[in-house]
C-alpha cells in the first residue's frame, strides 16, 4: 500500500516522495545561503570535533618518529558516499602528511577506488610542493576478497609500524581486526565511519572516533576553507529545525488534544486536515 | 579544463540522478537512471583488470628489488594459474565444455572449483574468526571501569549479556534487556543515521555544486 496525496487538483503522487522533495528543497536552500554568506566573509562559527583536531597531532606524531601514516579509506566502492568523503579527507591528511615529508601508506581494496586514491595523493604531494617525494608503492590495491584485505592492512601494520592509523570510511566486520592490531602495534588512531553497527569496535579500539554525520563534516574541518564551513552550518542549522519537526510532529500524532489545540490557538490545521489522504498500489 | 570538465560532469549526472528519485517508476527518467547505473557495473568490470594489472605491476616491480621476493613470486604464480583455470575452466563444480578447452575435461573434477572451496574460503572463514579473540581484548579495554560513563556502559552490557541466556527470564532480565535494545539503543541509533542522512545530503550537493573539489586535487 502506497500513502498518495492529492495535489493541484487531481493529481495524486506519493506522500513520503512529496515530503522528502520539499525537506530537501529547504536544505539546499540553506547550503547555498549559508556558502553565499561565507563567500561574503561573514564569520560562521562551527562545533569542534576531537577527533579533527587529533589529525594534525596523530600526523605530527607519525613525522616525529620518522614513520609513516596509514590511512585506510573503507571498504567501500567510489559509489557509496563514506569512500567519496574518504577520499576527500585523505586528500587533507596526503597534503599535511607531505607538508612534513611523511609518507602515506594507503592499502586499497576497490579496483575502481584505486586509480582516484593514487590521483589524489599525488595531487596533494603536488600541492604541498614536493611532486618527488611521492612514491607510486605507497598508494596500494591489496585485495577485493574482505578479508585478504583485512590481513594485507594487518600485514602492513605489523611489519611497517606505521606511528598513526586512521581509518575512514565504510566498514564492516573487519573494523575492529583492524584497530585492535593497530592498537597492539601501537599506532595512534582515529577512525570515522556511519555504518552504525561498526561504531562501538571503534570507539574500543581507536583514539579518536568521528561517528556518523563528522565523516561528512571533516573535510570542511581539515580544509578550513569558508564555503565548506558554510555548508557545515547549514547542516547544524538544518539538525536543530528537523529536531523541533520531529518534536512536534511525536507529539501532535501521540496526541489528539494538543492537534486540536494548535488548530483553535494558532488557527493551524490537524494533521488530519494537512493532506487529503488516499491509498493505492 | 582538467578541473571544470569533471565538474561539469558530476553536476549534471548529480542532477539528473536526483531528479529521477522524484519520478513515477516506468517514466522516461527512471529508466534512463536504471541504464546509467548499468553503466556503472560495466565500468566495475574493466576496473577489475585495472586492479589485477596494478597488482601486476607493483609485485614485479618489488621482486625486481628484492623486496619480500619470495612473497611476490607466490602471489604472482597464485594469481596466474588461479586465473588460467579460471579462464580456461570455468567456475561450476564440474567442468563444463567451454570454446577454450573444447569439452576435453568436460564433467570431470574442477580445480578451480576446489581452489575457491577449500582455499579462498577457509581463509576467510580463519581471517573472520579471529575476531572473536579482537572482541575479548577490546571488550576487556572498554569495560574497565574508569568513569561513571564506563561504570553504565558495564551494567549495561551485562543486562545485555545476560538477558540472552533462558534464565533470565525467571528474573525478568529478558524484558529489561528487550527494553534496552528497542528503546535507548534504537533512539541513539536512529539520531546518528539521521545526522549522518544529513551529512550525505549535504556532501553530495557540495560535489554536485562543485564546491568540494579537493579530491580532484590543485585547490
Amino acid at each position: 500500500m502506497l500513502a498518495l496525496v492529492t495535489i493541484f487538483g487531481d493529481l495524486q503522487y506519493p506522500l513520503a516522495k512529496l515530503v522528502m522533495a520539499i525537506l530537501l528543497a529547504v536544505f539546499f536552500a540553506l547550503v547555498i545561503l549559508y556558502t553565499a554568506r561565507a563567500r561574503r566573509g561573514a564569520a560562521l562559527y562551527v562545533r569542534p570535533i576531537g577527533g579533527l583536531s587529533a589529525m594534525n597531532e596523530a600526523i605530527g606524531r607519525a613525522t616525529e618518529m620518522g614513520k609513516p601514516v596509514l590511512y585506510v579509506p573503507g571498504m567501500g566502492d567510489v559509489d557509496n558516499i563514506q569512500t567519496i568523503a574518504a577520499v576527500v579527507i585523505l586528500s587533507g591528511v596526503a597534503k599535511l602528511a607531505a607538508s612534513y615529508d611523511t609518507r602515506t601508506i594507503v592499502p586499497i581494496r576497490s579496483p575502481m577506488l584505486f586509480p582516484v586514491a593514487e590521483e589524489t595523493v599525488r595531487n596533494a604531494f603536488v600541492d604541498a610542493g614536493r611532486p618527488d617525494s611521492f612514491n607510486r608503492d605507497d598508494v596500494r590495491f591489496l585485495s577485493n576478497d574482505q578479508f585478504a584485505f583485512t590481513a594485507g592492512v594487518t600485514g602492513i601494520m605489523l611489519r611497517e609500524r606505521p606511528a598513526a592509523n586512521i581509518y575512514m570510511g565504510a566498514f564492516w566486520a573487519e573494523s575492529l581486526i583492524l584497530a585492535e592490531t593497530g592498537f597492539l602495534a601501537g599506532a595512534i588512531q582515529i577512525a570515522g565511519t556511519a555504518n552504525v553497527s561498526q561504531l562501538p569496535f571503534f570507539v574500543a579500539a581507536c583514539d579518536y572516533t568521528l561517528i556518523g554525520e563528522e565523516l561528512y563534516a571533516a573535510s570542511a574541518y581539515l580544509s578550513k576553507n569558508p564555503e565548506l564551513l558554510g555548508s557545515l552550518k547549514a547542516s547544524d542549522v538544518s539538525k536543530v529545525m528537523w529536531g523541533a519537526i520531529i518534536l512536534i510532529g511525536t507529539l501532535a500524532a501521540s496526541n489528539s488534544f494538543l492537534d486540536r489545540f494548535l488548530d483553535r490557538a494558532f488557527g493551524l490545521p490537524t494533521f488530519a486536515d494537512l493532506f487529503t489522504f488516499t491509498t493505492g498500489d | 579544463m582538467r578541473r571544470t570538465v569533471p565538474l561539469i560532469i558530476t553536476f549534471v549526472a548529480g542532477v539528473f540522478m536526483i531528479a529521477t528519485f522524484f519520478f513515477n517508476p516506468d517514466t522516461w527518467p527512471q529508466n534512463a537512471a536504471t541504464r546509467v547505473k548499468d553503466w556503472g557495473l560495466i565500468l566495475a568490470t574493466f576496473a577489475v583488470v585495472l586492479g589485477t594489472g596494478n597488482i601486476i605491476r607493483v609485485s614485479i616491480h618489488k621482486a625486481r628489488k628484492g623486496e619480500e621476493r619470495f612473497f611476490k613470486i607466490v602471489l604472482l604464480v597464485c594469481l596466474f594459474v588461479t586465473l588460467g583455470l579460471g579462464l580456461f575452466l570455468g567456475s561450476d563444480e564440474e567442468i563444463r565444455s567451454t570454446w577454450l578447452n573444447g569439452g576435453l575435461f568436460s564433467g570431470s573434477f574442477n580445480p578451480f572449483y576446489w581452489i575457491y572451496q577449500h582455499v579462498q574460503l577457509p581463509l576467510g572463514a580463519t581471517m573472520f574468526s579471529l575476531l572473536v579473540f579482537y572482541i575479548t581484548s577490546a571488550a576487556y579495554r572498554a569495560f574497565r571501569i574508569r568513569s561513571f560513563e564506563a561504570g553504565i556502559l558495564l551494567a549495561t552490557a551485562v543486562i545485555v549479556m545476560l538477558g540472552q541466556v533462558p534464565i533470565s527470564s525467571a528474573i525478568g532480565l529478558d524484558e529489561v534487556m528487550a527494553w534496552i535494545m528497542s528503546v535507548p539503543n534504537v533512539a541513539a541509533k536512529r539520531a546518528i543515521f539521521m545526522g549522518a542522512a544529513m551529512g550525505i545530503a549535504a556532501m553530495s550537493l557540495k560535489i554536485i555544486l562543485g564546491i568540494e573539489r579537493s579530491y580532484l586535487g590543485g585547490d
